[in-house]
């Protein structure tokens, strides 16, 4: 009986101890590693693109191994950054034995940091909670990161153990730079209509022609208004320092930039005006690219506006800026593409609607003018003198003063029946000239009925000159017209007059005898 | 308003901007498009890491751009297993192919797949992607990608082999789903024949017992 008993209570012990052994996982407990990668700045500008798990632009990446032999479950990985951007959380039901997870965190960052204008610091954290055969752990991580001023950009966020030294590493974050490409804000729309307005008004996207007066237009109210290209430090292109980049309303505001704020100025107005538009960074210097209506791409060379040169110079500049780039590494920023991926501009502190006004943007000529310098011509009355792009003439002083429309300067008598135009393109020869002009006129309904060749002096040059004997339907007419070139620049200077007006014919001559390059 | 003056003035417009346009014309640029043909095997384990043996194929002119860029197969290398990546590599070779314009790699990609408790899920990427056939657990697909900010694309014939044993195998978008059931490793057999043996020890010592009672 009591040997049963013993037996019995034997066999309940092995019993149980089967049981629990085929129940408990051979295999053993899950074991957790991980690693954290942080971001060590945020782009305030960019705040917006980094919620956007499409861009990668992840600020935390946290890799998740289970080194054991069981599984670990019910994985909780939650991220914060201190005040500016709220807890959200991930969960992953198991991790099995030998297997990584990979989460990435892609924070929607609040809008207060647009406010900020220095680097502040911050903190990231980051708590992972898991089971491992039914006991709760809790790993917490906490990591240090700047968010940047609403000005900063950092050409870079890799560090130098993760750069591999090249250029695209050293340009890793180019493409967010077109956070600062404000198509939208009201300043930089007017400043652009102003601008098109200079040019006659012109439908941008309606045609290549009308693309380009749009721009030059753009342009040359910039040059009017004596918009400079400021040099940056030698340490602006290093890739991990924060660099002060204007946003266009500053460079308006300021008249000057940097050539990448000048780039992001000038590209930034071309889209205002429905063109689409690139940025292209090579080492050590950025150049806007826009596109005309047919596909055709053209480059600027935005830091050409400090020589007050015509938009055609800044473009065959931009021609040779862009050969040089091609000779190395660049890349080239394709705005609307990364902007309709989600980098898009922060908001802009609101501006009074008469901002540039303030800001003594006008569409009036600055750079040349009448000026005080008077003098008795022949013919009795006072002149006044007129300086140009490169030179000037004198003109009756009780006349209006001469507009310069950016290519040409364009002076009327009061009874508007004598018209004298001194026109000037640089890198054109005298042939271009006469070609260009003669054949506008004829586009323009102006029948030319008789033209004579001759020679006549001009600013102590020995001209090529045409007798024009025009006709339109506002009558017939005479022209005199002479073509030099002179320090690169080829120069058409023109008047005209009612047919046999030999008054208005002495006068133009006159006005001429004026004419001095420099 | 004299209509001569303005009319005059209209015409200089067009003078000027037929010069600025003919300029602007003969300054007028291309950018290149960009096109990378590229193969990929992707076989993944029952933990989720696929293993990866791909190959880019590139134009003449983009294969010297990336060689300029990175000299080294050493530099392409950190490129690809750089931090900023969301993908975690391991066991990375690579290597340059002048004579084709391409470049082959190996990897193993950590956490390819995800373990969501009733399914497994292995996200393909951005890019259009079309299934072109399916045999058991093998899928071949084609992927477009774009590149460069758009000013590119890769085309990508990708053939993917998932576990052995993963069924009801589907594709949502660009994420595979299929299911693969975690089952706890080591139920020792042996402890169960053993529970059995006691419980019949039990049985066969107790039931006498009963019976001297009667």
């Amino acid at each position: 009986m009591r040997a049963k008993i013993v037996g019995s209570i034997v066999l309940v012990g092995l019993l149980l101890f089967s049981m629990f052994m085929y129940a408990k996982p051979s295999g053993g407990e899950g074991k957790l590693e991980y690693k954290v990668y942080a971001k060590k700045d945020i782009i305030s500008a960019a705040y917006k693109a980094y919620g956007n798990p499409k861009l990668g632009m992840w600020v935390a990446k946290v890799v998740l191994y289970n080194t054991g032999k069981g599984a670990i479950r019910n994985i909780k990985i939650s991220y914060s950054i201190d005040t500016y951007s709220q807890q959200i959380s991930k969960t992953y039901p198991i991790l099995v034995p030998g297997g990584t997870l990979v989460d990435l965190y892609y924070p929607i960052i609040s809008s207060d940091v647009t406010k900020l204008t220095m680097p502040t610091p911050s903190n990231l954290r980051i708590r992972i909670e898991y089971e491992v055969n039914g006991k709760k752990k809790t790993e917490e991580i906490t990591k240090s990161l700047q968010i940047l001023g609403i000005h900063d950009f950092i050409f870079s966020s890799l560090s130098p153990e993760e750069s591999t030294g090249s250029f695209y590493d050293a340009f890793s974050n180019a493409p967010l730079i077109v956070a600062w490409v404000t198509t939208t804000d009201p300043v930089v729309r007017e400043f652009a209509d102003m601008g098109n307005r200079l040019a006659g008004g012109a439908g941008a996207s309606l045609s290549d022609e009308e693309a380009i007066k749009s721009l030059s237009g753009i342009w040359q109210l910039a040059v009017v208004n004596g918009f400079s290209y400021k040099t940056e430090p030698s340490s602006y292109w290093t890739s991990k320092a924060a660099q002060h980049v204007m946003y266009p309303r500053d460079v308006i505001r300021d008249k000057s930039g940097t050539c990448l704020d000048l780039a992001i100025w000038f590209a930034t107005l071309a889209t205002t005006q429905g063109l689409k538009a690139y940025i292209v960074f090579m080492p050590g210097h950025a150049f806007p690219l826009i596109q005309l209506p047919s596909g055709s791409i053209i480059p600027v060379e935005a830091t050409a506006i400090n020589s007050k040169v015509s938009f055609q110079d800044a473009v065959k500049m931009g021609l040779q800026t862009w050969q040089k780039a091609t000779q190395g590494p660049y890349q080239v920023i394709d705005i609307a593409e990364y902007q309709s991926d989600g980098i898009i501009p922060p908001e802009l502190p609101q501006l009074p609607p008469n901002v540039l006004k303030e800001w003594g943007i006008s569409a009036q000529t600055q750079g040349g003018g009448a000026e005080g310098g008077t003098g008795n011509q022949e013919g009795g009355g006072e002149w006044v003198i007129y300086n140009g792009n490169g030179f000037s003439f004198q003109y009756p002083a009780n006349w209006q003063q001469p507009e310069d429309y950016g290519g040409y300067v364009y002076l009327v008598s009061n009874d508007e029946e004598f018209e004298f135009i001194v026109m000037y393109a640089q890198g054109y020869t005298v042939q271009d000239m006469v070609q260009s002009f003669e054949q506008t006129l004829q586009e323009g309904g102006i029948t030319i009925k008789a033209r004579k060749e001759t020679q006549a002096d001009i600013a102590g040059i020995t001209a090529y000159a045409v007798l024009y004997s025009l006709s339109s339907q506002y009558g017939d007419f005479a022209a005199v017209a002479r073509y030099f070139t002179s320090g690169g620049t080829a120069y058409a200077v023109i008047y005209d007059f009612p047919r046999n007006n030999q008054e208005y014919n002495q006068l133009g001559e006159q006005i001429v005898s004026t004419f001095r390059l420099g | 308003m004299n209509m001569r003056r303005a009319f005059i003035l209209s015409s200089l417009f067009l003078f000027v901007f037929l010069i600025l346009l003919s300029t602007a014309l003969a300054a007028d640029i291309k950018l290149e498009e960009y096109k990378i043909d590229g193969t990929m095997k992707m076989q993944v384990d029952t933990t989720g890491t696929a293993h990866v043996e791909e190959t880019w194929k590139f134009t003449p002119n983009l294969y010297l751009q990336m060689k300029q860029a990175y000299p080294t197969t050493y530099m392409l290398k950190r490129e690809f297993e750089n931090k900023r990546s969301s993908v975690e590599y391991k066991d990375m070779k690579i290597e340059w192919d002048d004579s084709n314009n391409q470049i082959k790699a190996q990897y193993e990609m950590l956490g390819a797949a995800v373990n969501k408790g009733e399914y497994w899920e292995l996200d393909l990427g951005e890019g259009d992607l079309t299934v072109s056939t399916q045999n058991g657990n093998t899928l071949v697909l084609t992927s477009v990608q774009p590149l460069f900010g758009g000013q590119g694309r890769m085309v990508e014939t990708v053939t993917l082999v998932l576990p052995k044993n993963a069924k009801n195998i589907r594709i949502e978008g660009n994420i595979v789903r299929y299911e693969l059931p975690y089952k706890e490793s080591g139920k020792n057999p042996v402890f169960l024949g053993l529970a059995l043996i006691s419980v019949l020890g039990l049985v066969l010592l107790n039931a006498p017992l009963k019976r001297g009672k009667k």
